[in-house]
């Protein structure tokens, strides 16, 4: 079961090598008002995450996610059977 | 006398795929790769396309194993199409193949010495002194262009005529085997068609006339669109960045593009973009504060045929033209869009806000009492968006009956 700081990692390299996102992510970024993720790049980085995780997010995980920290905090969850 | 339009056609092939069939073909494919296949399904629904016109049927294109066999499908049919396309503008504006004395041709889905529009000279009947111009890799932004590059031509040469033929099979660039996001929008939001515009000088004017031109280069954007060659032929670039790249550059460009012809973005009646994708038709609705059904022609090719790449805006051109809302007078400004060009011709769209019927969620998590997208997925959920968006493209404008001037610099992503 990974825990978030590894999401987090694998977080950050989508960004930067899938969504060419240059400056450095922090966990209290907003996934759409700081990271300017349009509905296209959000579905990239989940992809990603469900690939790497072996997880699959739901619509109702999704409404509770907006800050890179919850949302690594989500995959660790659901990859750990929650 | 400036260059002016003589008649426009766009041709599609015959076999039309829903997006439902064509997800279902794809989904094996992506359960091989992918965890959560029904993830990248949305994808596909995302760019809210409703179909697209292959230029083979679906069953053929497994056959179809090789970059040289892609290829040589692409050559047969692009030239197949390419005739049709001709003809049929010829037909349009009451002209015969004997009239034309240069052809461009662009492309950027297929390979082909002789060019397509060599192979065309006797299957159309066309003069041997035809001046030909073929043009590779300009990508979405060739439709614009390429209407430059014959505008040019008529200028050099009022009394001929100049025709432009677009050609792309995207379907024929497929790579299987790409499950990248990139690839899998592209798979979902590209078709295949062909347009010929027909231009001319010192000919009874039909169309709108083309009066001024710009491109533009965006440094730093090697990366954003293309293709990498890869030993299966195309495999796309296509960065999440172009919307962005639109929003940073197009008012800044077309405003100055237009100051330099005296004229302000509000008087621009008719606005004929590219398809480009719906992010970054968005991000050209905003960028160029269009009002709502601005680009309402350019949505509704999207959605019915798909990206078209160069083909596109031209498609658009010639539904505007057919619908006899340009008058007299009204300017326009036409844009394609790809990393570096855009056109400017005349109109004007807009967007819906938050409806959200772009939501890669799909149409079900739409709420019933805003309209707003009740998923977290969507980039709606904390935004209420007002205002249009838009692609990038070059501009020409022309007048009397009116003025159109084409400029090719387009950014954007299909």
């Amino acid at each position: 079961m990974p825990d978030p700081s590894e999401v987090a990692t694998e977080i950050a390299r989508v960004l930067r090598d899938e969504l060419g996102l240059s400056r450095e992510v922090k966990p209290g970024d907003d996934l759409v008002s700081d990271l300017q993720l349009d509905s296209v790049g959000l579905l990239t980085l989940v992809v990603g995450l469900e690939d790497r995780f072996r997880v699959a997010l739901a619509e109702e995980d999704a409404s509770r996610v907006r800050t890179v920290a919850e949302l690594a905090a989500l995959v660790a969850q659901r990859a750990g059977g929650n | 006398m400036d260059p002016h339009v003589l008649g426009t056609a766009a041709v599609l092939p015959e076999h039309y795929v829903d997006q439902e069939t064509l997800i279902a073909a794809f989904r094996d494919a992506w359960a091989e790769k992918h965890f959560n296949a029904a993830r990248l399904e949305q994808l596909h629904r995302a760019v809210q396309v409703s179909g697209r016109h292959l230029a083979l049927p679906l069953e053929r294109y497994r056959e179809l194993r090789s970059f040289a066999a892609r290829n040589d499908a692409w050559i047969a049919a692009a030239t197949d199409l390419g005739e049709k396309a001709v003809r049929a503008a010829l037909m349009r504006a009451d002209l015969k193949p004997s009239d034309v004395e240069h052809l461009v041709f662009v492309t950027v889905t297929g390979l082909s010495t002789p060019s397509i529009d060599a192979r065309l000279m006797e299957r159309l009947g066309l003069r041997p002194d035809v001046k030909r111009t073929p043009i590779f890799g300009l990508g979405c932004v060739a439709g614009a262009t390429g209407l430059v590059r014959a505008a040019d031509a008529v200028r050099a040469h009022p009394g001929g005529v100049a025709a432009l033929l677009a050609v792309e099979l995207c379907s024929l660039t497929l790579q299987r085997e790409d499950l990248s996001v990139a690839n899998l929008i592209a798979s979902g939001l590209f078709g295949d068609g062909a347009a010929c515009v027909l231009v001319g000088a010192e000919r009874p004017r039909r169309g709108p006339s083309i009066v001024a031109t710009r491109s533009v280069f965006y440094p730093g954007t090697e990366r954003v669109m293309g293709w990498d060659i890869v030993e299966s032929g195309f495999k796309v670039v296509l960065s999440p960045q172009v919307p962005h790249l639109v929003r940073a550059r197009i008012r800044e460009d077309v405003d100055a593009f237009l100051a330099t012809q005296g004229v302000s973005r509000q008087e621009i009646r008719h606005f004929i973009c590219h398809t480009g994708g719906p992010r970054v038709l968005e991000a050209f609705e905003e960028a160029l504060e269009l009002p709502a059904e601005a680009l309402a022609r350019t949505w509704e090719s999207l959605r019915s045929v798909g990206n078209l790449s160069s083909a596109s805006v031209l498609f658009v051109l010639r539904d505007l033209l057919d619908s006899g809302e340009a008058k007299g007078g009204d300017l326009g400004l036409p844009s394609s869009c790809t990393v570096p060009s855009r056109a400017l011709w005349g109109g004007s769209p807009s967007l819906p806000s938050c409806s959200r019927k772009d939501c890669a969620t799909g149409p079900s998590r739409r709420s019933a009492i805003d309209g707003t997208c009740a998923s977290s997925w969507c980039p709606g959920r904390c935004r209420s968006r007002a205002g249009p968006t838009a692609s990038s493209a070059i501009p020409t404008i022309s007048r009397s009956p009116w003025r159109s001037s084409p400029c090719p610099s387009c950014t954007a992503p299909t």
